[in-house]
This record gives structure tokens, C-alpha cells and sequence, in this order.
């Protein structure tokens, strides 16, 4: 488990956007137990203090802007405030940073629009709504 | 439970099975007038696999085997590697609007048991953002899964789109005919279309129980999903909440949207975009648009807004 950094920073190298993803669970040095841990610890903020200089994911924010902790945060009130109009999810979470497209990242559109049928409803197969 | 050969509704040909699940109904039709009793058969089966592996409420689950043992590596089941693996592209192509540590965030807003054992009215609750999909450290070669402490998955939406495209795949090549499978709103299809497709009516509620029925579509391939705020809604400290969550505020997105419909090269794709939208609100026709997938969008006030080739609508609700 102390090498998700590696194989964070391994997949950055290589240009895999998935840098979650632990490419192997090979025995490795010290060096990254520390940030392995960052990630184990329970109640860690998520957004985590900021990777040091010398930190080659410095520039690769990994964290959620205001962090996870009930703590600070307004109960619901009757008229909550949702977000949903901000057109930049990344500008609030700032999500990692991608490097390149990999093969199936794209929501896949049907190989045919969908067509108007004149048949009565209740000749429908199925219904699709809110479930 | 309905099983039977459906010559009233749907015409001559058909076999359909009908049953409860996970709160809504789930739904085969076949083109096979004998093939009712073999396709439920099949669908109830790969749906217990889906509840065995991903239910948040049973106490069996791998899902919260993992919680339990979060902060270690685990080993998943190849199905969970599957669900995981769906759960995460979407929330790569949706920026986080749909995201699988979601989990947090309800169990934040009080649904933290099945939806019919919420309370009337619950105590008030904070909202907690979601920790976010990159914290889960996953193997896919390994099929390991480390889950951090304090992050609780909830693979519903996709998991349940996952499982209306397998099901109606293992049909389909089971019965050797085109199977329809529907749970809830996400709607997938397998095998050979009907002639003119299969006939699809879009409308608030999948139970229809309630008013707000929409144009009835037809499609031939993949999948459509309807995703919508008017089900599943519950209290807690006097306020309304719903199912569908913003990750980056912790609280039921905005109801810009009443329902989404899109049209996808499978249901998990058809259902990541029609979350992402309830989620993303007045921007997601452009949002939509720019990714070619036809969808129907239904306004709090009831107008209606097609895009990138979903048809268009009369005033009498048809789509034309």
C-alpha cells in the first residue's frame, strides 16, 4: 500500500489521466509511505495541505476545495443552495489534472437517434422515468 | 409479479415478467412469446449478483465488507471490479458530477437505510462533500481496492444501469431473440429490435403512478435512461431533500430539471449523462448537446427542451 504515490507519479510519467489508479502493489521504499498514509488516515481532510515544492505532483491538486468534515459546514436549511449552476465542476473541486485521452473516455452517444412512434402508449414495451 | 405472454400491450410475439426491486420495478420483454419465465429467471439472478455485491443497507454486502475494512487492500469480486471500473469512467467523463464516494454524502443527508425505512421526517442534517472518486486507489490488473477511512461508496446510479446491460445482453443471447430489460428508469436492449425498435415511453414516474407521461420513442440499440428528482424525496429537520446529489456541495442538486432522458450507446452511458444533467441543471442542454447525446429535458414548470436529435415535441406531447 505505499505505493500509490509511485505508481501515481509512475502514471503521470506515462501519461495515464487514471493517476487513482495503483498500477502495481510492488515492494518499494519509504519515500512514499508518508503519502500513503495521508490518504489512510482516518478523518484526513480531504483537501490535504499542499504538496511541497520539491513535490513532482505539486502542480496536480488532489483534494476537494473545502474538504469533506461536517465540521464548519451549514445544516440544510429550508431553501438550500445547491451549486449546479456553475458550468466548471473542476474550477470548485479542482480535480486532478488529466494528461491525455485514453480509449473509451467518452460518454458513447446510440448508433441512432432515437425516433417519434406513432403507436398508442399503451402499446409502449416499457416506460422510463424517475425511479 | 406479471409473467406472461403480453398480446394485449405489446402486440403478438412478446413474453414480459414484471417485479419489485431496489425500491422501483424491474421489467424484460423478450421477443420470444414463451421466453417470459426463462428471461425473469436470468434477471433475477444477475440482480441478486448486483445486491449481493453492491447494496449499501445489507449487512452482507461486499460493499460494506470493504468499508469495514477500509484503509487495507481488498480484493474485490470481478463483478465489483466491473461496477467499480463503470463507476469511475463516469465520474472521469463527468467531471465528478457523478461520482461513486457519493455514499458519504447521503449517508450525510439521512438515507442511510433503505429508502422505504426513512423516517417522515428525520433530524436535520449538514451536507458533506463528496470526498471524491480519485481517493479510491484501485488495481484493476489485481482487482484490488484500497478504500480510504471515512469514504463510502454508493455505485446506485451506474451499478443499476450496469445491470440493465448485462441482463438484457445475457438474455438476449440466452433466448436467442431482441430483450428489452428495464429497472426503473434506465431502459436496456439486446439483440435483434422489433421492427421499428423498441417503443419507450418517457414520463416522470417509471411506475406510472403518477401523471406526466411523455412522447413514447422508439430506439434499436443501447439504451435510455431517465434520471429525476420526483421520486425518492425525503425529510429531514422540516426540509425536502432528494436523491439526486451535487458532489461538490453535499446537498440534492437544484431542481432546474424535474426529469432527464438520454439516449446512449448502452444504458450506463445513457445514465451517466442523465445524472450529470439533473447534477449540472441550466447548463446541461449545452453540455449534452456538445456530446451528440439526443436527450429530453423536462423543466420544473413542465416545458420541454430536446437536443442533439432527440425529436422534437407537438403540443399535444408527441414527439415528432
Amino acid at each position: 500500500m505505499n505505493h500509490i504515490r509511485q505508481d501515481r507519479l509512475a502514471g503521470r510519467e506515462l501519461g495515464d489521466t487514471r493517476v487513482r489508479r495503483v498500477t502495481g502493489w510492488v515492494a518499494g521504499g519509504c519515500a512514499s509511505l508518508a503519502a500513503a498514509l495521508a490518504l489512510l488516515l482516518p478523518g484526513a481532510p480531504a483537501a490535504a495541505s499542499p504538496p511541497s515544492a520539491e513535490d513532482p505532483l505539486a502542480s496536480e491538486p488532489v483534494g476537494v476545495a473545502g474538504g469533506n468534515e461536517a465540521e464548519g459546514a451549514a445544516p440544510l436549511s429550508p431553501a438550500p443552495a445547491a451549486a449546479s449552476g456553475a458550468p466548471d465542476t473542476g474550477a470548485q473541486r479542482q480535480l486532478p489534472r488529466r494528461h491525455h485521452q485514453v480509449p473509451q473516455q467518452v460518454i458513447q452517444p446510440p448508433a441512432q437517434a432515437p425516433t417519434y412512434t406513432s403507436s398508442p402508449r399503451s402499446h409502449s414495451h416499457a416506460r422510463s422515468g424517475a425511479s | 409479479v406479471t409473467t406472461g405472454t403480453a398480446t394485449d400491450t405489446l402486440g403478438a410475439g412478446f413474453g414480459e415478467t414484471c417485479f419489485p426491486v431496489w425500491g422501483g420495478t424491474a421489467l424484460a420483454v423478450v421477443a420470444d412469446p414463451d421466453g417470459a419465465t426463462r428471461a425473469e429467471e436470468l434477471l433475477r439472478d444477475e440482480l441478486a449478483g448486483f445486491d449481493r455485491v453492491c447494496s449499501r443497507f445489507r449487512d452482507d454486502s461486499e460493499v460494506r465488507e470493504i468499508a469495514a475494512r477500509a484503509g487495507s487492500p481488498v480484493q474485490v469480486s470481478a463483478l465489483l471490479a466491473e461496477v467499480l471500473e463503470v463507476g469511475l469512467r463516469a465520474a472521469e467523463l463527468t467531471d465528478g458530477l457523478v461520482d461513486p464516494t457519493v455514499g458519504t454524502v447521503l449517508a450525510a443527508l439521512g438515507y442511510d437505510r433503505d429508502f422505504a425505512e426513512l423516517p417522515a421526517d428525520g433530524p436535520a442534517v449538514t451536507p458533506v462533500v463528496a470526498p471524491g472518486w480519485w481517493r479510491l486507489a484501485w488495481d484493476p490488473a489485481n482487482r484490488t481496492l484500497l478504500l480510504p477511512r471515512n469514504v463510502e461508496l454508493d455505485l446506485g446510479a451506474t451499478a443499476k444501469a450496469l445491470a440493465a446491460d448485462r441482463a438484457a445482453a445475457r438474455i438476449a443471447a440466452d433466448l436467442g431473440v431482441g430483450a428489452l430489460v428495464g429497472l426503473g428508469g434506465d431502459i436496456a436492449v439486446a439483440g435483434q429490435a422489433p421492427p421499428g425498435g423498441w417503443r419507450i415511453t418517457v414520463a416522470d414516474d417509471h411506475t406510472g403512478r403518477a401523471p406526466g407521461d411523455g412522447p413514447t420513442v422508439a430506439i434499436v440499440a443501447g439504451g435510455l435512461a431517465t434520471s429525476g428528482t420526483t421520486r425518492r424525496r425525503w425529510r429531514c429537520g422540516g426540509v425536502t431533500l432528494h436523491h439526486i446529489v451535487d458532489p461538490r456541495t453535499g446537498a440534492p442538486s437544484a431542481e432546474v430539471w424535474r426529469t432527464v432522458s438520454v439516449t446512449g450507446a448502452s444504458c450506463v452511458d445513457a445514465n451517466t449523462a442523465s445524472t450529470a444533467a439533473v447534477v449540472l441543471g441550466a447548463h446541461a442542454p449545452s453540455w449534452l448537446a456538445a456530446r451528440g447525446l439526443p436527450a429530453r429535458l423536462v423543466a420544473v414548470d413542465g416545458s420541454v427542451r430536446t437536443v442533439a436529435g432527440w425529436p422534437t415535441e407537438n403540443p399535444a406531447g408527441d414527439a415528432r
